[in-house]
């Protein structure tokens, strides 16, 4: 009996797809059965990130009506032979699906899979009531912003009265070298207003626009720093102590000279 | 026959409908007798308060989805009715009071935790934080100004004492050092350290 787990945040635009894509990628690089779900009808994009947007022919909306079975519409990724998509429709919108509906196809799935990743869209109305419906665990996913951080506060209090308790906290796009300067919240601020769980903390990494772009998730790019940051959330997914990684800024040979003569930061 | 009132009032609606005993014949009550006006509160925003008896969060979700989404109303205050003496019945609420929150009581409300930015409380009574606040808190709702407010770190962005409103500096992000409680003197609300000494006590 698989696990179904929503990546959600509240604010549009702070990496729920991309973590989607590359946690999807993380566990069936470590041999297991995944089914991600592109919750986010109307404004598709995960089947862009996986890089699969040509082999679609059958969607969500089609499987919830009938006019396809579930098997007909997953597509089976490029790269690894356990990893599947479910895409979105992108000619209707969030009211061709039901929370019932949406319930019943994510048991289906949990039938067949041991993971299933539902990207929720942005907001907190019909979209995001779906995406919830069949969910067992949340993710959240915010970048350190207070807008960004209050939006996810509203969705982690929808989701603790929709049952949902415990959820994960992912922080994306950090910086460092701003988070040092005080020019951006740091992760205890962020994890004292927020009061939950650390799943993990990505750094902002070119290597997202690239590989967003090619439809390769970063995860199985052995160089991008955020790539292996999901590697990491992956194994604490699956039950292992990892400990966070040091994004500390790397000033370099005269940095460290200088930090041995007791100038310069820290 | 309709079991309720509709009392129009200086800038609002009474609806009362304290009368009924099963919540679930009020709703449809009060969903049948809007639906005969035939759209007249559409867009108006008007202004809307519900009294009836023991209501729980769920049925006041209800009441307030049916008034705000399908009759355009805006709703002010849902709760029990008023009894001739002062309730000081307190709340507690355990841990913190997340964005999009809205607590609301006609006696006094205590929170063991914090109050996240974007949460609202309402208390006819007095309020009290035992944590950071942030969250937008009116005490003595709608106009008792003698109620107070008490956090450890009042660091909230507006607080209301009755019909007065006062907010916090400009400046970028205020911290309070130490616990504070805030009451009002002369039509103005003041804050102060919490001590043995304050004048307050």
């Amino acid at each position: 009996m698989g696990t179904v787990y929503v990546v959600t945040s509240g604010k549009g635009g702070v990496g729920k797809t991309t973590a989607t894509a590359n946690i999807g990628t993380g566990l069936a690089l470590a041999g297991n059965k995944v089914a991600l779900l592109d919750a986010d009808i109307g404004l598709r994009n995960l089947d862009v990130v996986m890089g699969l947007e040509n082999r679609i022919v059958y969607d969500i909306v089609d499987v919830v009506r009938g006019e396809c079975r579930l098997r007909q519409a997953l597509i089976k990724d490029k790269r690894f032979d356990s990893l599947f998509l479910l895409p979105a429709a992108q000619t209707k919108d969030k009211t061709a699906v039901k929370p019932e509906q949406m319930q019943k196809l994510c048991n289906e799935l949990k039938e067949e899979f041991d993971f299933i990743i539902v990207d929720c869209p942005a907001g907190i109305e019909q979209g995001f009531k779906n995406a919830i419906s069949g969910a067992d665990r949340a993710i959240v996913v915010t970048t350190p912003e207070m807008s960004a951080v209050r939006d996810a506060d509203r969705i982690i209090g929808l989701l603790e009265a929709n049952d949902l308790r415990d959820a994960y906290l992912i922080i994306n796009r950090i910086r460092m070298d701003m988070v040092k300067r005080n020019d951006m919240l740091s992760i205890d601020d962020m994890l004292d207003f927020l009061a939950v769980t650390l799943l993990g903390v990505v750094p902002d990494d070119e290597k997202i626009v690239i590989s967003t772009n090619r439809g390769e998730p970063a995860v199985t790019d052995d160089k991008s720093m955020a790539g292996k940051a999901y590697k990491n959330i992956t194994r604490r997914l699956l039950g292992e102590d990892v400990p966070f990684m040091d994004l500390s800024v790397d000033d370099g040979f005269f940095g460290k000279l200088k930090r041995l003569f007791g100038m310069g930061a820290k | 026959m309709a079991k309720f009132n509709i009392k129009g009032m200086r800038n609002r609606i009474l609806f009362d409908i304290n009368d009924y005993d099963d919540f679930m014949e009020a709703y449809h009550d009060l969903d049948e007798q809007l639906e005969k006006s035939d759209g007249f509160y559409k867009n108006s925003h008007m202004k809307a308060v519900v009294k009836g008896k023991e209501l729980n969060q769920l049925e006041k979700y209800k009441i307030r989805e049916l008034l705000e989404t399908k009759y355009g109303f805006r709703t002010l205050f849902i709760g029990s009715v008023n009894n001739k003496k002062k309730n000081e019945s307190a709340r507690f609420i355990h841990g913190t009071v997340r964005s999009g929150q809205l607590i609301e009581e006609h006696g006094h409300v205590i929170v063991l935790g914090d109050t996240n930015d974007g949460s609202e409380i309402k208390a006819g009574g007095n309020i009290i934080i035992m944590g950071r606040t942030n969250g937008l808190l009116h005490a003595g709702y709608p106009n008792n100004d003698k109620a107070i407010v008490a956090a450890i770190r009042m660091e909230s962005l507006q607080i209301r004492i009755g019909k007065i409103i006062s907010r916090a500096p400009d400046t970028k992000r205020y911290r309070a050092d130490v616990p504070e409680i805030a009451y009002t003197n002369n039509g103005k609300i003041i804050l102060e350290p919490l001590n043995p000494k304050s004048k307050m006590l």
